[in-house]
């Protein structure tokens, strides 16, 4: 599968948040790093179509965006998420799962394998309100991927996890992205160091580095930070 | 001796190891639900406020036809306002507690849930009407359905208006905004009961000369506004924050 991402523009009345940006990715974790501010979250919104673009396309294997046929092929985990008070964790997963159109039985295996992946298995029948803020990052994490998504898009997802629950994450999305589209955007350059097969860097709404790293290149982190100097 | 052939073959020739195997299980996709389905299953994230408000008015509808209490037939469309609310505020939950992006992105997206959270207490509220309109009608005198339409017509004023208010930036911020609104209307109808006695007679005449075309015309509108509220979602569903 490939997406395409074709001169994409998003502007807030006078400030362009994504500038006619283009790449294409396919099977594999793409890291997205940029600063605060530097357009992730607008270009992930649009490609998942909570945004609509002030112009450009974006397809999946020749699917609009705009799909339900794309959407169906579509986990993702916001930055902040909400929940409905009432939920356990269980009941959450089973409630996106119903969203996302997977029959009832197949939901509920499904959520069991799931909590299980993410650790979360002795408290899945505990409100998510009592939750830590990792563990709350977690039950977010096994939506996004509960229906086995084709395309999996990730903003900022290690934000609240401690550093235990950080590689065990790390490994989680490795494992996914073996034959997943993975988009992981961070500001953290050592959340996707190890990772990512791929590299996007986004400046002011712009792409300014995409390709691969590979550790002959220098390290990365150094790269980083002198591009955002 | 086949079988041993076999044996012998299976030995020496070991199958290759599946190629991509990890990718096809991917692509068989598991069997999804229809739009029915999801709509009956959402009946069950319907909040229980909706629920216990439903059976108490058809609970007080039984009980005072059956006691042939006096004032149940006016009551009962002095109630009808707060179904209305209690049905409105279900479609702010999503914005109320940050649902919104997640709903947004899956295959049944946010405008198919909130359409279903619009319709699943619609079908409740003509449950009611249903059940109400005939028992009444029976125990204190009078047609059905100019029973059903004195109900009906509170009912769809106070929907058509919640739904501007939920919709206005102020209404956006006020939490409670609907139920004002249907208190508003509930007392106004109260005020004018006691007080406004030509009112209530040309009211009556009203209802019973135009009423099916007044109930059309307020469930057009409502239509309208359910429409409007529905188309709402989409790209604005970013900017409230």
């Amino acid at each position: 599968m490939e997406l395409s991402v074709d001169r994409l523009s998003k502007q807030y009345k006078n400030k362009i948040a994504v500038d006619r940006v283009t790449f294409r990715l396919s099977e594999g974790v793409t890291g997205l790093l940029g600063a605060n501010g530097a357009g992730k979250t607008t270009l992930m919104r649009m490609m998942t179509g909570i945004l609509t673009p002030d112009s450009g396309k974006i397809t999946a294997d020749g699917i609009a965006v705009q799909t339900e046929e794309y959407r169906s092929l579509l986990g993702y985990l916001p930055q902040d998420f909400g929940y409905y008070p009432e939920f356990t964790a269980r009941e959450f997963i089973q409630y996106i799962a119903a969203l996302k159109g997977l029959e009832k039985k197949h939901a509920r295996k499904k959520t069991d394998d799931l909590l299980e992946v993410v650790g979360l298995s002795d408290v899945a029948n505990k409100k998510i309100k009592t939750f830590s803020g990792g563990m709350k990052q977690r039950v977010g994490i096994a939506q996004a991927i509960v229906n086995d998504p084709r395309i999996l898009i990730l903003d900022e997802p290690t934000a609240g996890l401690d550093p235990k629950e950080r590689v065990r994450f790390r490994n989680l999305i490795a494992e996914i992205g073996k034959n997943t589209i993975v988009l992981f955007s961070t500001h953290i350059v050592s959340d996707i160091d190890s990772i990512a097969g791929n590299l996007l860097m986004m400046r002011d709404g712009q792409i300014i580095y995409d390709g691969s790293w590979n550790k002959e290149q220098g390290d990365l982190e150094q790269f980083y930070m002198k591009e955002f100097e | 001796m086949k079988n041993e052939l076999k044996d012998v073959l299976n030995i020496t020739f070991s199958a290759p190891e599946p190629k991509k195997k990890q990718m096809f299980l991917k692509n068989l996709r598991p069997s999804e639900i229809s739009t029915l389905e999801m709509l009956c299953r959402q009946a069950g994230y319907i909040r229980g406020t909706v629920w216990i408000f439903a059976a108490a008015v058809i609970v007080f509808v039984l009980f005072g036809s059956w006691k042939q209490l006096p004032d149940t037939q006016e009551l009962v469309p002095e109630i009808m306002p707060f179904l209305a609310a209690v049905s409105v505020l279900e479609n702010r939950r999503s914005r109320k507690y940050g649902m919104i992006e997640l709903e947004m992105v899956t295959r049944f997206s946010f405008k198919s849930v909130l359409f279903a959270r619009m319709l699943i207490p619609g079908i409740t509220c003509l449950v009611i009407l249903a059940v109400a309109s005939p028992v009444i009608a029976m125990a204190f005198g009078g047609e059905t359905l100019l029973t059903a339409m004195h109900m009906l017509i509170p009912y769809l004023v106070t929907m058509s208006i919640c739904l501007q208010v939920e919709r206005s930036p102020l209404g956006r911020r006020l939490e409670y905004g609907s139920l004002a609104a249907s208190a508003l209307i509930s007392v106004l109808m109260i005020w004018i009961k006691n007080y406004a006695a030509a009112l209530v007679n040309g009211y009556a005449e009203m209802i019973r000369d135009w009423g099916v075309l007044i109930v059309l015309i307020l469930a057009m509108v409502t239509a309208f506004e359910q429409w409007r509220t529905l188309n709402s979602t989409e790209e604005p569903a970013w900017n409230y924050q």
